[in-house]
């Protein structure tokens, strides 16, 4: 039978209108329009609401509904792709550009990562960019954006796939997809050049193949192997933490069946796939030397910590909608933001409620609600049996204890990390508590419309949440402030130190200066992760002590590139070097210019380049003084 | 006697991997290279892996779709693995290798599986589009396109202080042995612009000079200058750069200490 495509094609130049707003956003921003804000946000919600709109009707087929939520899953990819569309702008992209780049000019792996030690451990992303660039000629930028776009174009489906088969209904499939999109690192941290952006899909994959061979028990134990395998193993050599949450999910869902009475086959498949999952973290953990753990480990337990003190009232917390320079987010976008997250906490239980228990026994839904009744019904006595709906519901109930994590600056960064895991469950539970509300006085119109508005609420406030307001749009310079710093002033200083200086000359700068001389310049700057110290106080410091001189000596610093724009202002992003660098919590004014510029009163000491905000020097004579 | 045509996908993912194959060996047009290795890469040894599994059409199209990219994804990220550990490299050639070798053989273990099953089972599935539907979704398409360049337009753009930049290095890397100096100016300042360049000892005596260094927007300068021999081995070198409608305003400067390092080395 061919597909119907129904409102498809229609919807699909909505979209395309809806990007050429999203675009004229952006160039407005760059030239410091006001209506900047306005196309933004109008572009989105042109993305959003009239995919909404289609799916919370009942005339949809199949067919178009999964072209919906792939379509407008790829449209909003192209919002991040808009956003930098000549290059890699993002902090995290930047950390896997190198590691790119050194296998595309090696052809090897594991080369080793100033920016990020780990990254060439888990070269998955990388390979797969390369391989398409070294094929079709492409820069690794162009490569790289094909390549998480494939991603998408499997992360849709699999979403679909997977809501659609636990809870047996296309629309629930397409609705609750539709929900996911309201996690708040959907459109701009998911989309990015980053491990996570293609093990996330692969992981969703994983999980929907599982699940396709419960239910329809098309494939020989042989067959689920040959293609479950290297799917796992792919993951488990992209990101570390996708790799955790996989086999979590997966043993829980395995816990879980006996608990339903599942059949043993249907117990074996998942038991298959965990065991293959296992094997595969667990091998390519030893592989590594367990570096993840050294990674994740400050960041979970500094987290936790932070948690604990604000719960016994030893820490005070962190402003919500604040940034690090005290910008306070605007006020209905604070609004929005409570609203979206009191909307899905409210659905919570009454999704649980679907999953764990069914209401109405075995009375048939009164006339009056959506016309899809039936297939609710169904979808709720299966929700029963189905262990998959169960995890769900269990995971769900961590999103309100990340909820408080996020009131903590360290903890914050584990409740953002995590919630495209957990919102696999959110999602579902919560289509399925909003599907469960139900009157006999409701129109069908006015269902779909307060459908529709909740919806758009959720995936504001998540888009919200995700990003503060001056990242989510390019503009003029900002102190390291990510995207918002990366210029030509500075990317020509890269380019520069990279053609003149010593190929692996030690050489210290900012934070965003940092990236852009190991990526542009291909240098070897000094980071924390690879040295084990904080370079900061050689800037931030009125003179060079012996402290500082140390910290010279430790890395036999040979260049040092000063911005002076840093005295210009307080950092956006909390720090103008590294987390955790010396003094950051306490940041209430930039430092003076005299500090950052102490090198030019320096005996022996040569300035190199200068393009008035940024100078570099030889400081190689520093590592032989006294004071 | 009438073709089979149940092998039709199976005959369209061969002339894909040999097209691509082709026109990377020949180092093709960049934009048919790129389409044509696009599916190379992220569906067809995907795709002809589930073929071969699955050779009766088990599958339903979204499934396959699904399976077939996230497969394809898999199989390049293990077969760069291979490539690293067997010494082979990854490079264009290799890639090819693995990903021809491994479509081929998908198609080559469908077809073989296929032999026994009766016409009318694996076969490819269209689209469905009408002509109007199909020109809404090339309208999408085009919009989108015009979406990239608005954007791209945007950033080319967007206003930005202009610079220049001015960088002083040793000749060598023995500059006692051989005192020159590399001196060069970049003018990035969106306009065409005229630089006076000095260089100066520490007593601030004009060792050298240049009055009308005409750049473009973009364009580079550079020269090397020997120090005179009367300079002695740790003195500083500096370099000023002015720019000719504001001649009395230092605009950049850079300093040298052209035998620092080299002394420094040859230190306890």
């Amino acid at each position: 039978m061919r597909p119907t495509w129904g409102w498809l094609p229609v919807l699909s130049v909505v979209y395309g209108l809806a990007l050429v707003l999203v675009a004229f956003g952006y160039s407005t921003a760059r030239s410091g329009g006001e209506l900047a804000t306005l196309f933004y946000w109008l572009g989105l919600l042109g993305i959003f609401t009239p995919t909404a709109i289609r799916l919370a009707g009942t005339s949809a087929s199949r067919h178009e509904r999964i072209g919906l939520v792939v379509l407008a899953g790829l449209a909003l990819y192209m919002v991040k792709v808009l956003h930098s569309p000549l290059d890699f702008t993002f902090h995290d992209e930047f950390l896997h550009w190198r590691t790119a780049s050194d296998i595309y000019l090696s052809k090897r792996l594991f080369l080793e990562n100033p920016i990020l030690t780990v990254s060439p451990l888990y070269p998955g992303l990388e390979i797969i960019t390369t391989a398409f660039a070294e094929l079709s000629g492409l820069s690794i930028v162009d490569a790289g954006l094909v390549t998480v776009g494939a991603g998408r174009v499997v992360f849709m489906l699999a979403l679909f796939l997977l809501f659609e088969r636990v809870g047996r209904s296309a629309q629930i499939g397409g609705l609750a997809t539709l929900l996911y999109m309201g996690n708040s690192n959907f459109l701009l941290f998911d989309s990015q050049f980053s491990y996570e952006s293609l093990s996330l899909p692969l992981a969703t994959a994983v999980l929907c193949i599982a699940l396709v061979e419960q239910q329809t028990h098309r494939f020989r134990a042989w067959q689920l192997l040959v293609i479950v395998a290297p799917i796992v193993m792919t993951i488990a050599m992209t990101h570390h933490l996708t790799g955790y949450a996989l086999g979590g999910f997966l043993l829980a869902w395995m816990l879980a069946s006996p608990l339903i009475r599942v059949g043993w086959r249907d117990t074996l498949t998942v038991g298959l796939t965990g065991a293959l999952t296992l094997a595969a973290i667990l091998g390519w953990t030893r592989f590594t030397g367990n570096v993840a753990q050294g990674y994740l480990g400050p960041v979970v337990s500094g987290g936790l910590n932070e948690f604990f003190r604000l719960v016994v009232g030893t820490d005070g917390g962190r402003q919500l909608f604040q940034g690090a320079t005290g910008q306070v987010s605007p006020v209905w976008e604070r609004i929005i933001g409570l609203l979206s997250v009191a909307g899905i906490v409210a659905l919570l239980p009454f999704g649980i409620s679907q999953i764990v228990r069914t209401p109405l026994g075995n009375r048939r839904p009164q006339p009056g609600v959506a016309v899809m009744q039936a297939t609710m019904l169904r979808a709720w006595h299966r929700n029963k049996g189905n262990a998959v709906a169960l995890v769900f519901a269990v995971v769900a109930l961590l999103y309100p204890v990340m909820l408080g994590l996020r009131l903590t600056t360290s903890g914050w960064e584990i409740a953002n990390r995590s919630s495209e895991f957990i919102f696999w469950a959110v999602a579902y539970v919560i289509c399925l508590g909003f599907l469960a509300l139900r009157s006999r006085r409701v129109a069908e119109g006015v269902w779909r419309a307060a459908f529709v508005i909740w919806a758009t609420i959720i995936f504001l406030g998540g888009t919200i949440a995700g990003w503060p307001p001056w990242a989510r749009l390019p503009g003029p310079y900002l102190v390291s402030a990510d995207s918002r710093s990366v210029e030509p002033e500075s990317i020509a200083a890269a380019e520069w130190a990279g053609l003149h200086l010593e190929a692996e000359g030690r050489i210290a700068a900012d934070r965003i200066n940092t990236l852009l001389l190991a990526n542009y310049g291909h240098l070897w700057p000094v980071t924390h992760q690879h040295d084990r110290l904080y370079i900061s106080p050689v800037y931030m410091s009125e003179r060079l002590g012996g402290y500082e001189l140390g910290l010279i000596r430790a890395v036999r610093l040979q260049y040092a590139l000063v911005d002076q724009r840093l005295a210009q202002s307080l950092p956006r992003v909390g720090v103008y070097f590294e987390v955790g660098e010396p003094g950051s919590e306490r940041y209430s004014a930039p430092p003076p210019l005299e500090n950052l510029t102490k090198f030019d009163r320096l005996p022996n000491v040569s300035r190199l380049f200068d393009s008035g905000n940024i100078q570099i020097y030889d400081v190689e004579a520093l590592n032989d003084a006294t004071s | 006697m009438m073709p089979r045509l149940k092998n039709t996908d199976l005959m369209i993912v061969i002339a894909l991997v040999v097209a691509a194959g082709v026109v990377v060996l020949l180092d093709g047009p960049a934009l048919l290279r790129s389409l044509l290795t696009l599916p190379l890469v992220f569906f067809l040894p995907g795709y002809a892996l589930l073929a071969a599994l699955f050779p009766a059409d088990e599958l339903e199209t979204p499934a396959r779709l699904l399976m077939g990219v996230a497969l394809s994804l898999a199989l390049v990220a293990v077969g760069g693995l291979v490539l690293h550990f067997s010494g082979l490299g990854l490079q264009g050639t290799t890639w090819l290798f693995v990903l021809v070798g491994i479509s081929g053989a998908g198609c080559l273990v469908a077809w073989v599986r296929r032999r026994s099953l009766p016409v009318g089972l694996a076969g490819v599935h269209l689209v469905g589009l009408t002509p109007v539907q199909l020109l809404l979704v090339a309208g999408a398409l085009g919009l989108a396109v015009a979406a990239v360049g608005i954007a791209r337009s945007g950033v080319l753009g967007q206003p930005r202080a202009g610079f220049s930049e001015l960088w002083m290095m040793p000749a060598s890397s023995a500059p006692t042995r051989d005192p020159s100096i590399k001196i060069g100016v970049t003018n990035q300042e969106g306009m065409p612009v005229r630089y006076g360049l000095v260089i100066l000892d520490q007593d601030d005596r004009v060792l050298s000079s240049w009055d009308a260094i005409d750049l473009g927007q973009g364009d580079h300068w550079q020269t090397t200058y020997t120090l005179p021999s009367t300079i002695p081995p740790l003195e500083r070198v500096e370099a000023r750069l002015y720019r000719a409608d504001a001649p009395d305003s230092v605009y950049r400067r850079v300093s040298l200490f052209p035998s620092a390092s080299d002394q420094n080395g040859a230190g306890p």
